[in-house]
């Protein structure tokens, strides 16, 4: 699978890029300090998964997470303990991580994009086939 | 006790970013790099808001800041963080010499690594 990593903050993205490559099955593709800049790149690429911080100046997080497509899948980035409830309101969302982010909470992340690309995987091969004649 | 003098007893470390870097140093030396960077730029946008009277803007770099804190294991500096930055949302700044302490601290351990 490949990612882009967004967020303001250069520290957090080092960190979570440090992470990706510690996990052999996702690659990088791109890191972006805005919003704008990174819904450019996903107009113009497929991304299985965004690492979000949501707690951006200007076009924030939640402003991203409205704009992309059906199939990205989004891992939101957080300093907020109590950030939970919210975290799952778009169905696109499949985890939430707090800062500072730990190795095994990273995996246990991984694994839950990996479940969440197999059940797309899984709709896309039990949609209704047009046949023509 | 104070958040304050918790704070002021929290002894800044690098063990979040070993752990991190399990043994890469290449990495833990560009984090670093990153960490002496991107501070002083916070610290100063910090400060300015604080001068200008701009709680909002205050409230959202402290909020940024709280990372670092947790980065550098500063248990106390978060928690003072975590309600400092509400305060600021309402307006409060009582704590600004407080947090400034604190960044005071961040800035000297930084500085030295």
């Amino acid at each position: 699978m490949n990612c882009i990593i967004v967020g303001d903050e250069k520290t957090a993205r080092a960190i979570v890029s440090k992470l990706c490559s510690k996990t052999p099955k996702i690659e990088v593709l791109d890191e972006f300090d805005n919003a704008i800049e990174a819904i450019k790149f996903l107009n113009q690429h497929h991304v299985d998964v965004v690492f979000l911080d949501i707690h951006m100046p200007g076009f924030s997080g939640v402003d991203l997470v409205q704009t992309l497509k059906d199939t990205t899948k989004i891992v939101l980035i957080t300093s907020d303990t109590n950030f939970g409830i919210a975290a799952y309101e778009y169905e696109a969302i499949v985890d939430y991580l707090v800062k500072p982010i730990t190795a095994e909470r990273f995996q246990k992340s991984i694994q839950k994009i990996t479940n969440a690309l197999d059940k797309r995987s899984l709709k896309f091969l039990a949609r209704p086939m047009m046949c023509s004649v | 006790m104070s958040h304050l003098k918790k704070s002021i007893m929290d002894k800044p470390n690098l063990d979040y970013i070993k752990q991190l870097a399990d043994g890469d140093t290449a990495f833990e030396q560009q984090f670093i790099t990153i960490l002496k960077a991107e501070f002083p730029k916070e610290k100063d946008v910090y400060v300015k808001a604080i001068a200008d009277q701009d709680w909002y803007e205050a409230s959202q770099i402290v909020h940024k800041l709280k990372h670092k804190f947790n980065i550098l294991s500063m248990e106390n500096a978060y928690a003072l963080a975590v309600d400092f930055e509400e305060e600021l949302k309402n307006s409060n700044e009582q704590r600004n010499t407080d947090f400034v302490q604190v960044l005071d601290l961040m800035d000297s351990f930084i500085k030295n690594i």
